[in-house]
């Protein structure tokens, strides 16, 4: 590849938007090329002066309180309340004083039958949905993971999962990644051989679009069942903080997203400034053991760096 | 709209607030201009967040595309009204690549107020397609698939868009740089 070949897709390169394999060609053309490599290195910085300059500036105060008392329901249904007050006349205000009493009455009696009462209050039925909604957010979010773990899958059936220039052994393929993706992310990828899962290759794949810089994936395989394992170490996962908050490798969050046929698990758990992902068509109970097990031996690896 | 759903919104949509407010203060470069920007993309969303669909990836490009009609409307400028100039090919960008001389060197600090004020002014002299066009590209963190359907133009035209745009903004950084590098070369004089 010359120069003018590799510059019809240096700025698709540089974004992240080309595919595994041409990726590599690309790479290959870099490596080589001071000049190329000086322009991709500049539009980077393009980006990171943009986006940091971006980042300096603040939310104004009150603007989000503004927007909250603009859409929140409360203040809506006490005007339409007192609207229909004052458009109706005292008569149609008797009539539903008097239907509310009726319904006060009933309640009570109900209350005193056994049939309603403190097991059965309005506060347990919002439990339930907020129960639901967590559950439809969880799966949101969890299934972005799947969704990444699936597609990782048949690259590496068709062998294009693996970083080039990235060693083919474990732990070196670790200490290559941090190498090249700095601080950021504390990259772990544990012996899982005493599952059953062999290493079988390392690239950098993100799991979802609201996880911000460079992800490190390691896939595993189980060459006695032919199911594959991800191991995921990103920058922490903000934007799934309701759902990790406080989850640790000894109590990681486990979840089994919806509509999903091949019953892949996904467990998460946050460490210091790094979130780390396991997907596996694995029932999540057993999913979880096995991060508590191979967590507990890697202190060294996960947690002593933050 | 039930409390459920408000509370999903909340979650789902307003935890964006940040990067809209940030996206709409680029795209318009006043903070008045841009708060009223973000208050009614809001609005607009919370009035149709019923038929809004969960995706893979959350709410975040269906909000930047409520910006974006938002600005647009605002601008009374049609969202598709084509623009001279977009039909660049992968060839011409080829051809017309080079390195800039003078680059400015994160790690050796930057002058953030200056910068800021010199960014700003680049950007409010970019057309609005093209000032667009690098906002979702640097701050959405969109996909070139996703900013065309946001923008509702063909993948090519993004592409040369931001282009353009781009190279508007690295000419500003490469005087940036080099008026640093001129700053260095006296303070070593005297």
């Amino acid at each position: 590849m010359n120069c003018h070949q590799f510059r019809k897709y240096l700025f698709a390169f540089a974004d992240g938007q080309i595919d595994i394999k041409s990726n590599c060609d690309l790479l290959d053309h870099l490596k080589m090329c001071e000049n190329c490599s000086r322009i991709v290195d500049q539009q980077q910085t393009l980006k990171a002066l943009f986006v940091a300059s971006a980042m300096r500036s603040r939310i104004p105060a009150g603007l989000e309180a503004r927007i909250r008392a603009a859409i929140e329901p409360p203040a809506k249904s006490k005007k339409k309340a007192a609207g229909a007050l004052s458009v109706f006349g005292g008569r149609r205000v008797l009539r539903m004083t008097a239907l509310a009493a009726c319904v006060v009455i009933v309640f009570t009696g109900l209350w005193f039958a056994g049939l309603v009462g403190p097991g059965a209050s309005l506060r347990d039925g919002r439990a339930v949905a907020s129960a639901a909604y967590d559950s439809e957010y969880a799966d949101l979010k969890m299934r972005s993971v799947v969704v990444q773990h699936n597609k990782c899958v048949e690259r590496c059936n068709e062998q294009i999962h693996q970083l080039s220039g990235l060693s083919g052994d474990r732990e070196t393929a670790v200490r290559e990644l941090s190498e090249r993706l700095g601080e950021q992310v504390a990259i772990a990828a544990p012996d899982l051989s005493g599952f059953g899962y062999e290493f079988e290759s390392a690239a950098v794949c993100s799991p979802s679009r609201d996880i911000h810089g460079a992800t490190a994936h390691f896939m595993y395989v189980n060459h006695a069942y032919g199911t594959r394992l991800s191991f995921f170490s990103v920058p922490h996962w903000i934007a799934a903080d309701a759902l990790l908050e406080g989850k640790t490798f000894r109590d990681p969050f486990a979840y089994t997203p919806a509509g999903n046929c091949q019953s892949q698990s996904v467990v998460a758990w946050n460490s210091g400034t790094t979130t780390y992902l396991v997907c596996a068509p694995i029932n999540q109970e057993d999913l979880v053991q096995m991060i508590r097990e191979f967590a507990i031996s890697l202190p060294g690896e996960v947690s002593s760096r933050h | 709209m039930s409390d459920k759903s408000n509370r999903r919104f909340e979650q789902e949509v307003l935890c964006h607030l940040d990067i809209v407010y940030r996206m709409a203060l680029k795209l318009c470069g006043r903070n008045a201009e841009a708060e009223d920007l973000v208050q009614e993309t809001f609005l607009r969303a919370h009035r149709s967040f019923s038929k809004f669909e969960l995706r893979d990836y959350g709410a975040k490009p269906w909000l930047i595309k409520i910006l974006h009609n938002v600005f647009y409307t605002r601008r009374e400028r049609a969202a598709r009204a084509p623009t001279l100039f977009d039909d660049l090919s992968l060839d011409d960008i080829a051809a017309d690549l080079q390195p800039a001389a003078d680059w400015p060197d994160i790690a050796d600090g930057v002058d953030w107020d200056h910068f800021d004020e010199e960014l700003r002014r680049a950007l409010l002299s970019l057309s609005p397609e093209y000032r667009e066009v690098i906002v979702l590209w640097a701050l959405g963190d969109l996909s070139y698939q996703e900013i065309a359907d946001v923008m509702g133009c063909a993948i090519g035209t993004v592409m040369s868009r931001l282009y353009r745009a781009r190279r508007k903004l690295a000419e500003l950084l490469s005087d940036f740089a080099a008026d640093r590098r001129l700053e260095r070369e006296s303070d070593t004089e005297r």
